[in-house]
C-alpha cells in the first residue's frame, strides 16, 4: 500500500491515496471528496465528539468543517498530510463552537469559569467524559488528539498549529485537572480568584 | 500549608512534565521539597498518571453514527450540484441525454442526476416510497428506480425530486413543441437561477398528494405517451412547475406542467423533445 499522499493521480484499478483524491476533487471528480471523508470520518468524528462532548454539536461541527474543506480544497498546498488538514479544520470548527457557546451567558462553560476541583470524596468524582468536558477547550482538544486518539505530539501540534511545547503543556495541565476532577487528588482546593483561563495563558508561547 | 489552586496545579503539571524554565523549575522544586501540600499534590499527580491513562483509554474508539454519515453525504451531494460549474444551480436537462446514452437506460440517468438533490422519492406502481434521510429533510438517498412493484401501472417507476430549480427554455434545451408561456412570464426575462426562498413543494402543494401526482402523470402520459422517468418539483421561468421527463417513445421528452396538472388535463406550460 503506498504511503499516504504520494500517488499523483487516481488509478481506477487501485485505491487512490488521500492527496490524489483531493486533487481529483479539485479537478472535478464528483465522488472523490466523499470517498476521502469516508476514509477518515470515524477519527474526525471521535475528535469532534470528545472535544465538544455533545453529539448534535459534534455532528454540526463536523459537517460545517467538512463542507468548508470541500469548498476550500483548492487552497490546500500540501504542507501537511491531507488528514492533518482535515483534522485541523474539524478541531477549529469545534473550538469555534466552544467559543461561541461561551458567549451565551446562560451556558456555564468549563473554559471560562474557574475549574471546581472536587473534594476527596470519590462520590463527587465525575465520569471521565464529564470531566473531559469540564477542561478548558484548548486543553481538551490537545488531550483528545494525543491521549485519546493517539496522535503524536508533533502531529497534534501541526493540527492545532501550535508549538509542540504548548501541546505538551496543555496535555500535562489537562491531565492534572482531570486527575483532580476524577477525584484522584486529595489536596487541591479551588482558587476562587483564579479563573482557569488565566492559568492557561502562560503556556501559549512554549516551543 | 499552601493550598493547591488552579494556577498552582498548572505549574505543578508543567513541572512534572519538565516544561518549566529553569528559574521557575527551581521555585516549584523548592515548594515541593518544603511545602507538604505541594509535595502531596506532586506525588498524587504522579500516582494518578496510570489511572488517567486508563480512564482516557477507556473512552475507546467511536464510529461516526450512520445518520451523521448520511447527513454528510447529503451535504456533499448538495455541494456537488450539477456537473457544469458554470451553471451552478441550474440543471441542464439536455445534459442528461449524454448520461442516458452512457448508461443505456433511464434508471442510470436518474441515478446520476438524483445525487444532487436533497430528497429522493422512488415512485413505484404501488405508491410513493420516500427514501429521504430523516434528518431535517437534508438527506440524500440513493434512488431506487427499479423497485419491485406488485401492481405496476403504466406510469412505471420514476425518480421524484424536489429541487426548486428554476428551469428555463435554455436550460431545458431540446426542440420545443410549443411555447405556451410566451406572454405569461411576469417580470420579463426568465430567471435562470434557483431561488432558495421559494419552495417548490409548497408552491405545488396539491401535487404533493401521491394520488394527485399520479393523476397528473397519467394526464401527461395520456397526451404524450411514454413513461415518466424523472419528476422534479421545481419552477419554470419563475413559476411553480412540475418538470417531468418522459422516456420510451424514441425521444426523451420534457414536459413542464403547472400546479393544476391532472385537474383537467396536464396544465402543460412547456414541452420539448431532446
Amino acid at each position: 500500500m503506498p504511503a499516504p499522499d504520494r500517488v499523483q493521480a487516481v488509478d481506477p484499478q487501485r485505491p487512490a491515496d488521500d492527496a490524489a483524491l483531493l486533487r481529483a476533487h479539485v479537478a472535478g471528480d464528483r465522488d472523490a471528496f466523499a470517498e476521502l471523508v469516508r476514509r477518515h470520518r470515524d477519527r474526525l468524528w471521535a475528535v469532534a465528539l470528545r472535544t465538544l462532548g455533545d453529539r448534535e454539536e459534534a455532528a454540526d461541527a463536523v459537517q460545517e468543517a467538512l463542507i468548508s474543506a470541500y469548498r476550500s480544497a483548492h487552497r490546500f498546498r500540501g504542507d501537511s498530510a491531507v488528514t492533518t488538514w482535515l483534522h485541523r479544520i474539524v478541531v477549529n470548527a469545534c473550538l469555534d463552537r466552544v467559543r461561541r457557546r461561551s458567549a451565551r451567558p446562560t451556558v456555564p462553560l468549563a473554559d471560562t469559569e474557574p475549574l471546581p476541583v472536587p473534594a476527596v470524596d470519590s462520590d463527587t468524582a465525575l465520569d471521565v467524559r464529564a470531566a473531559l468536558a469540564r477542561l478548558p477547550a484548548d486543553q481538551r482538544a490537545a488531550l483528545v488528539l494525543v491521549d485519546v486518539q493517539g496522535y503524536s505530539v508533533a502531529e497534534a501540534a501541526t493540527i492545532l498549529e501550535i508549538a509542540e511545547g504548548t501541546v505538551k503543556s496543555r496535555c500535562s495541565r489537562g491531565r492534572a485537572r482531570l486527575a483532580a476532577l476524577l477525584g484522584y487528588l486529595r489536596n487541591p482546593v479551588p482558587g476562587p480568584d483564579v479563573p482557569s483561563q488565566t492559568a492557561t495563558t502562560g503556556e501559549e508561547g512554549r516551543r | 500549608m499552601s493550598p493547591i489552586n488552579d494556577t498552582d496545579l498548572d505549574r505543578l503539571a508543567d513541572y512534572a512534565a519538565g516544561l518549566l524554565d529553569p528559574q521557575e523549575e527551581r521555585r516549584v522544586d523548592e515548594l515541593v521539597r518544603t511545602d507538604p501540600a505541594w509535595r502531596q499534590a506532586h506525588q498524587e499527580i504522579a500516582d494518578a498518571q496510570p489511572r488517567i491513562d486508563a480512564a482516557l483509554a477507556g473512552l475507546g474508539p467511536v464510529a461516526m453514527p450512520q445518520d451523521v454519515a448520511d447527513r454528510l453525504d447529503a451535504a456533499f451531494a448538495r455541494e456537488t450540484g450539477p456537473a457544469d460549474p458554470g451553471t451552478a444551480k441550474v440543471i441542464d436537462i439536455s445534459r442528461r441525454r449524454r448520461w442516458t446514452r452512457l448508461a443505456a437506460g433511464t434508471t442510470a440517468a436518474a441515478a446520476a442526476v438524483a445525487a444532487i438533490f436533497a430528497g429522493v422519492v422512488a415512485l413505484s406502481g404501488g405508491g410513493l416510497q420516500n427514501n429521504a434521510a430523516p434528518s431535517s429533510g437534508q438527506g440524500v438517498a440513493a434512488p431506487r428506480p427499479n423497485l419491485p412493484s406488485q401492481n405496476a401501472l403504466a406510469l412505471g417507476p420514476a425518480t421524484v425530486l424536489h429541487t426548486g430549480t428554476d428551469y428555463t427554455r435554455r436550460s431545458i434545451g431540446g426542440t420545443a413543441d410549443g411555447d405556451k408561456t410566451a406572454t405569461s412570464v411576469p417580470g420579463g426575462a426568465p430567471n435562470a437561477q434557483t431561488n432558495p426562498d421559494l419552495s417548490a413543494p409548497e408552491d405545488l402543494g396539491r401535487l404533493n398528494d401521491p394520488v394527485a401526482l399520479r393523476g397528473c402523470l397519467a394526464a401527461i402520459v395520456a397526451v404524450h405517451g411514454g413513461t415518466p422517468s424523472v419528476v422534479d418539483y421545481a419552477r419554470f421561468e419563475g413559476r411553480p412547475a412540475l418538470v417531468v421527463i418522459l422516456v420510451g417513445t424514441g425521444a426523451r421528452r420534457v414536459v413542464v406542467v403547472g400546479p393544476q396538472c391532472g385537474v383537467a388535463g396536464p396544465a402543460e406550460i412547456y414541452t420539448a423533445t431532446q
